[in-house]
């Protein structure tokens, strides 16, 4: 085991807390943080399928048992949106698959960093997890730093202060969020079979 | 065909027999200059003679043919191999290590862009405030400075006694936009002791039941007018919520300043001039309304 790998492990985690106890503060429940651990569970499942050599036919029942319920949801959620592109009345949240992406991303690199433990990662990995964690904590702790105790003790400043507004200039990083994780997950599961 | 390899690769096994060449003619049944002139790879063994000579030498045609023996071809196909593979890996290597190079350009350029982006917003959304901050703040100023005008100049339905109220409060208001207070609305961060010299400035300059005053005031509008009730409870509950939170933070953080507290934050008070601000408009306004100065 390397500690390398449990640093990571543990900067990947405060980054989901970070990311989910904002969310959960700010606008959606929890319920939206429950199906990503579907699909990243899945994922990892079937990454992990060749390795297992005990109760092989229990794993592939569990594994195929959690696809289909994730492409249930799945479909679930694309039958949703594609309705309201018909239904003009119809109010969904297209934030919200931006976020479940972003976490489910952020879980099967959690799961696959613990699955791997004990293998030694690629220089560059671990030096691009670091800038990218240092980043993300930086923004979040400038807006936890913002908002001090204070601003939430004057109930009436609430409109100086423009909670909504700040809360947008997180939101909107979502999306490069999504895009650095993506790559990173690659880049790991490409140099993964190289380090073996 | 390479008749000099051929040639000594007859001349090694013959060797290995321990025949001469002459016993080697004898049995093939040619003269040994013949056997000379194959292994100096001059010519090559005629085709009927290549079944005798393979087995007298113990070798298959077909190593016969090639100069070389299996072993050797064995080990050549196996280098083959293994070179093919490394060609393969390192192939395969090549292609990782660009696929690499290309995920790790996107990170690093997607994070740049991100600590560009953020920055940027941070710029705006301070410009934002501060810019909606100043444009009320001067808006209201603007307004209080001209209510104030109006009622020293005009008496209106009041009489002599509560015109002399009215003029004690908008004499106590004109403080309130001396230089001091402005200079510390135009400041953007806040120090420790810039609460305590306001609030030594408030005491010095303001009597202690400033607020009751601006209370009663209302008092007296009712006897003009009684919808101004409504008013009135807004002016109190707003007052009410300022005096709580300057209690909350300008007292508490002027007497950490006072006991040499560290400085621990730095908040505004902009937001607690902005409602006091708001709350002095409407009663300045009301005062007009029903004293019917407009004229």
């Amino acid at each position: 085991m390397y500690k390398k790998n449990i640093l990571n492990i543990l900067l990947i985690l405060t980054t989901i807390i970070l990311i989910i106890s904002f969310d959960a503060l700010n606008v959606f429940d929890t319920l939206v943080y429950l199906m990503p651990l579907l699909f990243s569970i899945s994922i990892t499942m079937f990454m992990k399928r060749k390795e297992v050599n005990k109760c092989k036919s229990i794993y592939n029942v569990i594994m195929m048992l959690l696809i289909v319920f994730s492409f249930l949801f799945l479909g679930i959620l694309s039958y949703s949106n594609i309705t309201c592109l018909i239904d003009e009345n119809c109010s969904s949240n297209y934030e919200i698959e931006g976020l479940i992406l972003l976490i489910t991303i952020l879980y099967t690199l959690l799961f696959t960093n613990i699955v791997d433990i004990k293998l030694k990662h690629n220089k560059m990995y671990n030096i691009l997890l670091y800038i990218i964690s240092f980043v993300v904590f930086i923004i979040y702790g400038r807006y936890y730093l913002d908002n001090d105790f204070y601003h939430n003790y004057i109930n009436l400043s609430k409109e100086d202060i423009n909670i909504q507004s700040s809360y947008i200039y997180i939101t909107q990083n979502y999306i490069y969020f999504n895009i650095v994780y993506l790559c990173l997950l690659m880049y790991y599961f490409v140099n993964r079979k190289k380090n073996k | 065909m390479n008749t000099e390899k051929i040639g000594k690769f007859i001349a090694q096994k013959r060797k290995e027999k321990k025949y001469t060449q002459k016993e080697l003619a004898l049995k093939l049944g040619v003269t040994d200059r013949a056997v000379s002139k194959w292994e100096r790879g001059l010519g090559c063994p005629d085709i009927s003679l290549l079944e005798d000579l393979s087995k007298i030498l113990d070798i298959s045609i077909v190593e016969l043919l090639n100069g070389e023996s299996k072993e050797d071809i064995k080990i050549l196909e196996k280098d083959l191999i293994n070179s093919m593979k490394i060609s393969k890996e390192n192939e395969k290597n090549r292609i990782i290590n660009n696929f690499n190079v290309i995920l790790e350009t996107i990170i690093i350029i997607v994070i740049s862009m991100l600590v560009i982006l953020n920055i940027i917003n941070s710029i705006e959304l301070n410009k934002k405030e501060t810019n909606e901050f100043n444009n009320n703040i001067t808006e209201k100023t603007n307004n209080i400075e001209k209510y104030i005008n109006i009622i020293k100049n005009n008496k209106g339905k009041y009489s002599n006694e509560d015109y002399k109220k009215i003029i004690a409060y908008v004499n106590d208001l004109d403080k309130l936009f001396s230089k001091e207070t402005k200079e510390l609305l135009n400041k953007k961060e806040y120090n420790i002791k810039d609460y305590y010299e306001f609030e030594k400035y408030y005491f010095d300059n303001f009597s202690a039941d400033y607020n009751y005053l601006n209370k009663s005031l209302y008092y007296t509008l009712i006897k003009y007018d009684t919808n101004m009730v409504d008013n009135m409870l807004k002016y109190e509950q707003i007052k009410d919520n300022l005096r709580n939170i300057y209690i909350g933070i300008v007292s508490t953080t002027s007497d950490s300043y006072k006991y040499g507290l560290k400085e621990k934050y730095l908040m505004n008070v902009n937001s607690f001039f902005m409602w006091s601000y708001i709350n002095e408009e409407q009663l300045l306004k009301d005062i007009i309304e029903v004293g019917d100065m407009n004229v």
